[in-house]
This record gives C-alpha cells, sequence and structure tokens, in this order.
C-alpha cells in the first residue's frame, strides 16, 4: 500500500509541511511505524515533488496518514483531500511508475531512481524495510530496463541541458577537449555552466562584472577572463553560450568570419541564450558555423518532448512485464517453504521409522538395510509427488493461498514465512 | 546451385538492408537486419568455397571480389552490430555494400579469378582489395552519415538522423580511422596486383582500370596528407565520398567493363 502527495495533487506549501527529507524526522517516523501491531516493513520516499509512504496493508491507511501527520507537525484532515492511496498491485504499479520517472514533473527523469534507491537505503539502515525488499529490487530492475531499452531518458527537457545536448552532438567523445565560453554570469548562463562543467568541457566565464563571473566560477570551476579578451577568446573556442542583459550584439558577425577559415573544418557552436540576441544573426551564415537561439533550443526541446511521450507506452509494458514477474516470483516464493516443509516432515518420519527399525532387526545386512532405506525412498517420492506438483500449481490460482493454508492446516506445518526478512 | 546462392545472398543481402534503414526508425528491426547479414555470410562462405575448389571457372574476380567483401562486412557484423552507433552505420553502409556485390555479379568477367587460386596473391590481392572496399565503404558511410547529420543541425529541425546518428566528431574520427585503414589496404592490393602482372611483364597503370586505381589511390593519399595538416569536417567528408564513388566506378565500371589490371597481367601470363 502507498499513502502519499505529489506536485500533481499538492502544491508547493502543502508538500513542504508534509516533507520527510530530514533524517531525524524520517527517522522518527519509522520508530513510530515499527511500534504498530502488524508492522511488516515500509519505505519513506521524500523528495521535492513527492512524499509517499510505501508499507503493506496490515497497516490501516487512517492510521499510517495520523502518523504521518504526527510527525510533521499537521493534521490529517489538512492533507488528506490531497492525498492518493493505492493498494496491493495498484501500489506496485505507482512504486514502478515512479522509480521510472513516468510519475515524475519531467517525464523520464533519471533522478528519481537515484532517491528511491537513497529512500531505500536509508529504511535498511533504519531496519524498517522488511517484506517490502522484494518489491523495491524489482522496481529498481525495472526502472533500469525502462532507461536502457526505451529513450524515455534519453532527450533534454530544458534550455541548459538542451544546449549542452547540443554541444555533445557536435563533439561527442572530443567535449572534455574542446573550449567552451560562457559570456555572462547570470542565472540562464549559470545554467548552462554547470551542465557544460557536468560534461567534463574545459569552461571559460567571462562577463562585464568579473566578480559575478568569479563567484559562479567559485561553486563548480572553471575559468575566469576579462571582457576586453572577448573577441580572441571568442575565436579560440569551441562552443561559445552568451547570456547577458546586453541590449546590443555581443558578438559581431566580422569576428566569426574572420577566424572561421582557421578552424579548417572544425564545428563551430554558438548558443545565443539571451533576449535581445547578443549574436548577430549573420553568424549562423558563416560556414561551418551552428548558431542556435532561444527559438531553436526551444524548438528542439518541445520535439524532445513529444518523442519521449512517444516512449510511454514501451516502458509500461515493460513495467507490466516486471510486475508481472515479481507477482509470479513472489507467488513461487510463497509456496517454496510449504514445500519444502512437507518434504521434511516426510523425511523425518520415514528417517524415525528407519531408526525404529533397525533396532528392532540388528542383524540385517547393510546390503538389506540400503534395500530398505532405498524402498521407502521411492515410496515417499511416488506418495508426494502428486501433491507437490499441485502445490506448484497452486503458485499461479487466485485460491492458492486459501489451498496453502488448509495444507499447512491438515499436516500440521510449522512453515516460515514466504518472505524474505533482510533487515 | 550457384544461381540459388546468389539468389539467397541477393535476398539477405536487400532484406539486411531495409533492416538497417528501417533501424534508423525502430532499431529493434536493426536485430533481424544483423540475423540477414548473418544468411549473407554462410551463403558467401559456401559460394566462396566451391569457386575455390572450381577447376574451370566462369566467374571472374569481381564477382569474388564482391562476395569477399560482403563475407568479411558479415563475419564482422557480430563484433561491430553490437557497438553504439554503428547500427545507423550499418544503415548507410550496407545497402551502398549491396548495389556493390549486385554490380559485381553483373559485370562483365576480367578475370577468370579461380585460374589464380594456383598463385598465392592472386588470394591476397583479392583479399585486400575486399577489405579495402569495406574499409573505404565504411569510412564514406560514415562520410556520408557526418554530412546528413550536419545538414539537420544547421537545418536546426530535429528529425530521425538528429537522434540517432552519432555526434558529428564522432562520426569524423570514425570515416578518418576507416578510411586510412582502407587506404592501408588498397595500397597493399595495389602492389600484390603488381606482382601478379610482374610475370607478365606489363605496368598495371597502362589499363584504364589502372590507371583509374592509382588515381583513387593518389586522392585518398591526398585526403590523409590534408588531414594530417588538421583539416576536417565538411570538406573533408565529401572528399571521402567522392574518393569511395570513384574507386566503386573504377572497380565495378573501369576495372570491370574494359580490360582491368588484373585481365591484363593474366592475359600477359597466357602469352
Amino acid at each position: 500500500m502507498v499513502l502519499g502527495v505529489n506536485h500533481v495533487r499538492a502544491d508547493v506549501a502543502l508538500r513542504g509541511e508534509l516533507s520527510l527529507d530530514q533524517l531525524p524526522l524520517l527517522s522518527a517516523l519509522y520508530t513510530r511505524l515499527k511500534r504498530e501491531a502488524g508492522f511488516e516493513g515500509a519505505v519513506v520516499l521524500s523528495t521535492c515533488n513527492r512524499t509517499e509512504i510505501y508499507t503493506t496493508e496490515a497497516l490501516a491507511v487512517d492510521r499510517v496518514a495520523a502518523l504521518w501527520g504526527e510527525t510533521v507537525g499537521v493534521r490529517p484532515a489538512q492533507f488528506v483531500d490531497a492525498a492518493y492511496v493505492h493498494g496491493g498491485d495498484g501500489a506496485v504499479a505507482h512504486l514502478f511508475q515512479v522509480a521510472a520517472g513516468l510519475d515524475a514533473m519531467v517525464l523520464g527523469e533519471t533522478e528519481i531512481l537515484g532517491q528511491v534507491k537513497a529512500a531505500y537505503a536509508v529504511a535498511q539502515q533504519q531496519h524498517a524495510a522488511g517484506v517490502l525488499h522484494r518489491i523495491f529490487q524489482a522496481a529498481f530492475k525495472a526502472a533500469k530496463r525502462a532507461h536502457a531499452e526505451t529513450a524515455i531518458s534519453e532527450r533534454a527537457l530544458s534550455l541548459g541541458y538542451a544546449a549542452r545536448e547540443l554541444a555533445t552532438k557536435i563533439f561527442g567523445d572530443d567535449l572534455p577537449e574542446r573550449r567552451v565560453l560562457v559570456v555572462g554570469a547570470g542565472a540562464m548562463a549559470a545554467k548552462a555552466f554547470r551542465h557544460l562543467q557536468d560534461a567534463s568541457a574545459d569552461v571559460t566565464v567571462v562577463n562585464r562584472t568579473a566578480a559575478r563571473a568569479e563567484a559562479l566560477v567559485a561553486s563548480a570551476g572553471g575559468r575566469v577572463a576579462p571582457w576586453s579578451d572577448l573577441a580572441s577568446l571568442v575565436a579560440s573556442s569551441d562552443v561559445v553560450v552568451t547570456a547577458t542583459r546586453s541590449p546590443t550584439v555581443v558578438i559581431p558577425t566580422k569576428w566569426v568570419r574572420a577566424a572561421a577559415p582557421l578552424r579548417r573544418g572544425v564545428p563551430w557552436l554558438f548558443l545565443d541564450l539571451a533576449v535581445p540576441r547578443n549574436v548577430a544573426l549573420g553568424v549562423g551564415r558563416v560556414p561551418g558555423v551552428l548558431r542556435y537561439d532561444l527559438d531553436d533550443l526551444d524548438a528542439v526541446v518541445q520535439k524532445n518532448r513529444v518523442r519521449r511521450a512517444a516512449e510511454v507506452d514501451a516502458v509500461r509494458q515493460i513495467l507490466r512485464e516486471e510486475a508481472a514477474r515479481l507477482a509470479r516470483e513472489m507467488d513461487t516464493a510463497a509456496v517454496g517453504p510449504v514445500i519444502r516443509s512437507l518434504r521434511e516432515k516426510a523425511e523425518h518420519i520415514r528417517s524415525d521409522e528407519l531408526e525404529a527399525l533397525w533396532r528392532r532387526l540388528p542383524d540385517l545386512s547393510p546390503t538389506e538395510r540400503a534395500a530398505v532405506e532405498q524402498t521407502t525412498h521411492r515410496m515417499l517420492t511416488k506418495l508426494l509427488n502428486d501433491p507437490m506438483t499441485s502445490i506448484r500449481e497452486w503458485a499461479s490460482v487466485p485460491d492458492g493461498p486459501v489451498y496453502l493454508d488448509a495444507l499447512r492446516e491438515l499436516f500440521r506445518l510449522d512453515a516460515p514465512s514466504s518472505q524474505p526478512q533482510p533487515d | 546451385m550457384e544461381v540459388w546462392l546468389l539468389a539467397g545472398t541477393g535476398t539477405a543481402l536487400a532484406g539486411s538492408s531495409v533492416g538497417f534503414v528501417w533501424g534508423f526508425y525502430e532499431p529493434r528491426h536493426e536485430r533481424w537486419a544483423a540475423g540477414g547479414l548473418a544468411a549473407v555470410w554462410v551463403l558467401a562462405t559456401v559460394w566462396l568455397t566451391m569457386a575455390f575448389d572450381r577447376p574451370e571457372p566462369s566467374l571472374g574476380a569481381p564477382a569474388v571480389v564482391g562476395n569477399l567483401a560482403v563475407w568479411m562486412a558479415a563475419a564482422g557484423s557480430p563484433w561491430w552490430s553490437r557497438r553504439p552507433g554503428w547500427g545507423p552505420l550499418a544503415g548507410f553502409a550496407v545497402p551502398v555494400l549491396t548495389l556493390v556485390w549486385v554490380a559485381s555479379q553483373l559485370v562483365k568477367p576480367w578475370l577468370p579469378a579461380a585460374n589464380a587460386w594456383p598463385s598465392p596473391w592472386g588470394w591476397v590481392h583479392l583479399a585486400l582489395l575486399a577489405a579495402a572496399i569495406n574499409s573505404l565503404l565504411l569510412g564514406a558511410a560514415a562520410a556520408g552519415m557526418y554530412l546528413e547529420h550536419e545538414r539537420e543541425l544547421l537545418h536546426k529541425v530535429p528529425r530521425v538522423f538528429y537522434y540517432r546518428l552519432p555526434p558529428l566528431g564522432d562520426l569524423d574520427r570514425w570515416s578518418y580511422r576507416l578510411t586510412v585503414w582502407g587506404w592501408a589496404s588498397l595500397s597493399g592490393a595495389i602492389v600484390t596486383g603488381g606482382l601478379l602482372s610482374d610475370p607478365a611483364g606489363v605496368y598495371w597503370v597502362q589499363t584504364v582500370g589502372g590507371a583509374g586505381m592509382l588515381a583513387v589511390w593518389l586522392a585518398y593519399l591526398a585526403y590523409g596528407i590534408l588531414r594530417a595538416r588538421g583539416w576536417r569536417g565538411h570538406g573533408s567528408s565529401w572528399l571521402t565520398v567522392a574518393a569511395f564513388v570513384a574507386l566503386a566506378v573504377d572497380v565495378v565500371g573501369a576495372g570491370g567493363l574494359s580490360h582491368g589490371v588484373a585481365a591484363t597481367a593474366w592475359h600477359g601470363w597466357l602469352g
């Protein structure tokens, strides 16, 4: 079962109030949950876009909501309308969708998978994950398959990331060896700077106010150059990103036209993220130069969004397959202990009876003893063969759990729990 | 039997070409396209074995080179089809390879290839030529991908190649490396061709095909020199494509329709 709020159902303020991303709060909630009668396991996922409590249906939803509210100091009545609850297969499907990024604000984002893994790791540290172990492992596997086998997470959906993606599409593995120039130090320039830094590019920042450029570089590395060197820096860079508030063009066509022949056919990328434009329109007409402005990048992002959305059906299919596999594994896991227990009980009876027989007939030769042992073993195997087949079939029938309970009762089997207890 | 083998090879190559091109839109189709290449490998192996054993050949060297080329491409497919970005490369290269193969089966037989089997240089010459064709074809395909990818980036309208093709920098590097390998193989093929010609006392450049091959070789040499001096990208890609077209015209055109280098050598041998 899952109880939660997300960016669709709750506004930022409510999500903030219900957030459990601080370890003390999380720890307090886990402690409260573990004290509950019938507790079998829980995992709390709390990000900026969602807070969700995964547990089993052994705990009542109202009780979980009460414990959550008690932990964060919010009455359940204040968030019950914004919250959603999924049970059984619906909860598993929801977890799979969250892990694969289908339920994320940015469709197909991969960051959420890391957050789900981190949440599960915390639950393990708190010795709280319990019976949810297998379900979360299956969710990680399903999400990995979704990202590997489809293009759901492949294309940039933000302008900053699109700038990096474009630079990568041009220079590929060579990007870390290419010179990147970021002109400006505002918010947009900072986003592009960080994305390009993440791609291991050699980034230089130049800004009219050098102090702002230094502040930007101080947080993530890179170099700062004086504004007066702009023309020579442009000429020696392979990727030029501009995002200043200049009302006039910062990079005129003549600079680019003069330097273009020296590049000997190596592509030259200009990303103009400013409004009004910082790079002259004529730059795009210089041979070998690719000039993208905000509108061009936005068109790429829109196209990417459409292509990601086209992958959703394929991802859902993978998630369905993995959910079905999980269901089969859990069903099989449920009958395994019963089979083992029944076989052990029968074998125990056989060995006890044989011991008694050896005491009554001490003169039996080793050959005769072996013959008796083999005969009783074959009898036992033949006798149990049909019941074992039936029990295995019960793994995939709706009434299987009822039959298993009846079997346990009938033979007085003391089967261990079917679920692993890693914590 | 031969007709059926060739029909099967042609069908499998055509199917594989369609699969790889379709793979631009649906990458999963690359799997059965690779399966088609596996069939090509089996059929070409049988054909080459039969050609090797035949005492009185009726087929010429272009047919042998064509089958050797597809055999090599197919033999390497389990390796290259797993490399990232090589599916799209096959989408460009396999259809061209198919056309080259079809042409190689149709042109006039200018060397009774099996008659050269007693000469190890004959085999080495043909194998090197097939390797050169494959490598230069892949180099030209990578260059073609570069030009197409660059065109989409310049038009700023992302279509299928924007998403499926490897980065420009990678394509430029692949094209260069494959062309260098191809040029080295071509040099070897020319030298071994010269060794074939030598007993006849003729010079291979005396023929149309031989002179064309020298021109192609010089074009690739010029390409290598320009690359060494830092030349990259658009112009470099066009030269790679143009040089391969010249090679194809020479091998199946001038060399096949007229009396080419190997034909001169062989007729000279016959005395």
